[in-house]
């Protein structure tokens, strides 16, 4: 073997590379059916956010906030806070009644790329006017949604795609092309930019998940498999304090449970190259937001962080889910009459071939139905 | 149909999922594909990819414990880089996980109009109320936090105060402008710096608005002085687990003088009353 037949294998090598790189950056959308449950996800956090403060909303953001103000005085947000800043309570609680319509418009998919940059410059402008009271979920939500202006959101579950599929898009002008949701610009543009978009969100969490491990290995208390007893018996995290003290006074339980809270975060990146790894650690990191959602009173930011790592489960899988979810939905349906039963129509087999034909493609789910003749 | 439902089941066993690398002979399909899109496309490809790692680079900096990286670019670059949208934190929980409960009590000296006598008030928790909220109840609001995280950024704001510093936190300002305090607590050597006093002030005016909308919504009179004090007790340790509660552990409190009451209108106090209502006042 001489040098330049190993250096040619490896021009081979890296040039196989980079077309790979540029097919999976250029040719289709990746992660569509990951960003759907996002979307829906992190708009719920959203939701959540706004309707649990809604009592409290004047003293919080609005009008009763004064003691906030030498806080804002300081804030990086600056004009954005300016968005709600009325003293009268009646606008207030009009854009405050407004963002929530946004929330719900991003959660249902209407008009979604419009809808998301409005929660995006909506919610901190919100929640920044007392920044003493946000938590790391703000910034996530703020972080992932920007992302996800330059993706595409909407490609299921959404009311977008429902109307997509009613219209195809040929001989429309742009004009229509923007009112029945179908791209303007070149598919490679919008492609390009959302799989870039997309590497930036993974990269994000990865960052996220990976320092707060790094910091979390740093203290002696995670060390010593101690550390969640202690925030778990103050009041600040006690929803249910019997329950944290009945979790925590279990010596393997709270080892268990402490070097969990610190695996799944330090080994995430990395679990999720093989696919094995990958099911274990997303379990993992659902069984720990879920933890932190009910035992610490967290679940917004809970929800905010499990919608971004929603995009590392599999197309394959959000589609079986898809597909339960229908069957049970129908069952429903005829249970309470909706449907009018049939003789066959509980059987798997004529469940199968009633399904739409697209259900097991998921490039057909982007297509438009055939034109209407 | 039913075999095509079987074989997607075998298609979802984690060991048969795709080979991680591609068959060689993908590589030619894919450049037909690839060499179907206008050469801008495949021009833009990595210099985009680039400017993406280069991003997480920087918020990687950013987010991660302190590196020579950080040092080389410089914490003034990255900051103005990262502030406002990419702000983030995740030394939550670290390296050790929050460990002390606080209190933030306020009281104020309160003047009868008709009469002209002045009584001081007792003291009053602001956390206990924030406490309430929060117990069983799984949506728990975010004015469970309000002066719960106040005595949070006071106290971080005295941490490295020296004692002479801490004297001037002490003292009384309710004739004397509370622009002098900032400015004595700057012209002491040593002790905090010139970050952690601003950050001191802006807690200082945050705690002094708290304590004047509770005590202009509790209290009968009008508000003359309102004064705040703020406490840290400790979890009790693992191994004391059982002999104690965090409600048993010796407080640490922290003094501050009195204050000139913050001016409210009539108007925002009205919208206050949420918050005094559940820090238990009546009115």
């Amino acid at each position: 073997m001489t040098t330049t037949t190993l250096s040619s294998s490896t021009r081979q090598y890296l040039s196989n590379w980079n077309i790979r790189t540029q097919a999976w950056l250029l040719l289709e959308k990746r992660a569509l059916y990951g960003l759907s449950a996002t979307r829906i996800l992190v708009g719920i956090a959203m939701l959540g956010i706004l309707i649990t403060n809604f009592g409290n909303r004047y003293v919080l953001w609005g009008p009763g906030s004064f003691w906030a103000e030498p806080l804002r005085e300081r804030s990086e947000f600056g004009f954005l806070l300016s968005l709600f800043s009325t003293d009268s309570p009646l606008l207030f609680t009009l854009f405050y009644l407004a963002l929530i319509g946004v929330a719900v418009a991003v959660v249902i998919g209407w008009r979604t790329r419009l809808m998301t940059i409005a929660l995006v410059l909506g919610m901190p402008a919100l929640v920044e006017r007392a920044d003493i009271l946000g938590n790391q979920g703000d910034n996530i939500a703020r972080i992932g949604l920007l992302f996800m202006v330059f993706m595409t959101t909407n490609a299921h579950w959404s009311v977008d795609a429902r109307r997509r599929r009613r219209r195809v898009a040929d001989n429309l002008t742009p004009a229509q092309k923007l009112w029945w949701g179908h791209p303007i610009l070149p598919d490679w543009i919008t492609t390009l930019l959302h799989n870039a978009a997309l590497v930036a969100l993974a990269c994000q969490v990865f960052i996220l998940y990976t320092a707060s491990a790094l910091y979390k290995v740093q203290g002696d208390l995670w060390q010593a498999g101690t550390a969640l007893h202690y925030p778990l018996s103050l009041h600040e995290y006690g929803v249910f304090p019997w329950l944290n003290s009945m979790l925590t006074t279990n010596p393997f339980l709270l080892t268990a449970l402490t070097y969990f809270s610190v695996y799944v975060q330090l080994f995430f990146a990395v679990a999720l190259l093989h696919p094995v790894s990958r099911r274990l650690v997303l379990i993992g990191v659902i069984c720990l937001h879920g933890g932190i959602a009910v035992l610490m009173g967290l679940p917004w930011f809970s929800l905010a962080m499990l919608a971004f790592d929603a995009i590392f489960v599999s197309s394959r899988t959000y589609q079986a889910l898809q597909r339960w979810v229908g069957r049970r939905f129908r069952g429903f349906r005829s249970k309470i009459g909706a449907v009018p039963k049939t003789g066959s129509a509980r059987q798997p087999e004529a469940l199968g071939a009633a399904e739409p034909l697209d259900a097991t493609d998921p490039e057909a789910r982007e297509k438009p139905r055939a034109k209407v003749k | 149909m039913k075999t095509d439902l079987a074989s997607e089941t075998v298609d979802e066993l984690p060991y048969s999922s795709p080979p991680a690398k591609p068959a060689p002979q993908e590589t030619p399909e894919l450049r037909n594909k690839l060499n179907q899109l206008p050469s801008a496309a495949r021009f833009l490809v990595w210099p985009l990819l680039v400017l993406v790692l280069i991003h997480s680079l920087l918020v990687a900096t950013w987010a991660a414990p302190g590196t020579p990286v950080r040092e080389e670019i410089g914490a003034d670059n990255l900051r103005s880089y990262i502030l406002p949208t990419f702000e983030q934190n995740w030394s939550i929980f670290a390296p050790n996980p929050r460990r002390v409960a606080v209190t933030f009590e306020v009281r104020a000296q309160m003047q009868d109009p008709s009469s002209g006598d002045t009584y001081t008030t007792d003291w009053v928790d602001l956390v206990e109320g924030e406490d309430q909220e929060i117990r069983h109840n799984f949506f728990p609001s975010r004015t469970s936090g309000m002066a719960r995280r106040t005595a949070d950024r006071l106290h971080n704001a005295r941490a490295n105060m020296n004692e002479t510093q801490i004297e001037w936190v002490e003292a009384n300002f309710v004739e004397t402008p509370i622009e002098d305090l900032a400015s004595g607590l700057r012209d002491v050597s040593g002790g905090a710096g010139a970050t952690q006093i601003n950050n001191y002030m802006t807690a200082d005016q945050v705690a002094v608005n708290l304590a004047t909308g509770y005590a202009r919504y509790a209290w009968e009179g009008e508000v003359v002085h309102v004064q705040f004090r703020t406490s840290t007790r400790p979890a009790p340790s693992y191994q004391n687990r059982h002999e104690q509660t965090v409600d048993d552990t010796n407080p640490t409190v922290r003094e501050y003088g009195w204050r000139a009451p913050a001016e409210i209108s009539d108007h925002e106090l009205e919208y206050f009353e949420r918050y005094a209502q559940q820090a238990g006042a009546d009115r």
